[in-house]
């Protein structure tokens, strides 16, 4: 390329460059202007929109309605027990371990120390409660040992 | 001022400590923190405790200690954490807040372990750390 043609490939380009920066710097006072480029926001919105959309599915193609199928949990992700029911009544016998236990937690309490005994009734008959009776009871436990209400008079672990 | 043989001595001392120092063995290098287990409580029975596991362990004492545990028999599980400071003050709290359960999965042995309880005994905080500063448990 001589000089001379070096020299035209400049300066016209330099020009399309200031038309083309004096385009987009100007006012967007014309109707027909704003519409156009509100249209054009639109179609790319669509078009964002769309692609991923197709990202989605080259993902998990199992999903044929075209929504994107629920992304997999990684393996070893803490999962989520759906809703239980409501619970089933207890039979006469969890009842018995619930009063045992609870008795348990409230000889403790009076006498204002758990004891490696407790611990022990503890671990036999904790297991075989429900959740929730278990929680209440480590509940009250744990108000009293963080009140001071109760000593640990024991080696090793509390329950 | 030195006179001119203290100057040599002093020198000499100077340059000695320096190489020693250049030819200590690097695998004694970082920072390094142990620490007791600390408990606070509230008067409204509400409090926080925090400690490294391993310190916990080698303590010079038998008493402090840091323990976290879910449980679980049918239905969903149940954090709780328990720690005893140096001076047998005792922290608990019982949690079956999915976060905090999904914390305590990243528990090791030697974790930096923190816990916050209500008045009421509930978790409402559980941190678990893991750092190049602190110490690994001793036999």
């Amino acid at each position: 390329m001589t000089s001379a043609w070096r020299y035209l490939v400049c300066v016209l380009g330099g020009a399309l460059l200031a038309t083309a920066a004096l385009w987009r710097g100007r006012p967007v006072s014309t109707p027909a202007v704003a519409l156009d480029l509100r249209a054009l926001e639109q179609r790319l919105e669509r078009i964002e929109a769309s692609h991923v959309r197709l990202e989605a599915l080259q993902r998990h193609p199992s999903s044929s309605d075209g929504v994107p199928a629920p992304i997999p949990r990684p393996v070893g992700a803490v999962q989520r027990e759906p809703e239980r029911d409501e619970p089933a009544p207890l039979t006469p016998a969890q009842e018995q371990t619930e009063r045992e236990t609870a008795r348990v937690v409230d000889v403790a309490l009076a006498r204002g120390a758990w004891q490696a005994a407790d611990r022990d009734q503890w671990r036999q008959l904790a297991p075989q409660l429900d959740d929730e009776a278990r929680v209440a009871l480590m509940r009250k436990l744990a108000v009293a040992l963080n009140r001071g209400e109760l000593r640990v008079d024991l080696h090793g672990p509390l329950l | 001022m030195l006179a001119g043989g203290s100057m040599k001595t002093f020198a000499f001392a100077f340059v000695c400590t320096a190489l020693s120092g250049l030819a200590a063995p690097s695998a004694h290098a970082g920072e390094k923190l142990n620490g007791d287990v600390n408990i606070y409580k509230n008067a409204d029975g509400s409090g926080q405790a925090w400690g490294n596991l391993a310190d916990a362990r080698n303590s010079s004492d038998s008493v402090q200690m840091m323990f976290c545990s879910l449980t679980s028999t049918t239905g969903a599980p149940q954090v709780w954490c328990y720690a005893v400071n140096k001076a047998s003050v005792v922290g608990m709290c019982v949690s079956s807040n999915w976060n905090h359960i999904s914390v305590l999965y990243s528990m090791t042995g030697d974790a930096i372990v923190q816990f916050h309880w209500d008045s009421a005994g509930n978790c409402n905080y559980l941190a678990v750390e893991h750092s190049s500063y602190t110490s690994p448990k001793l036999p």
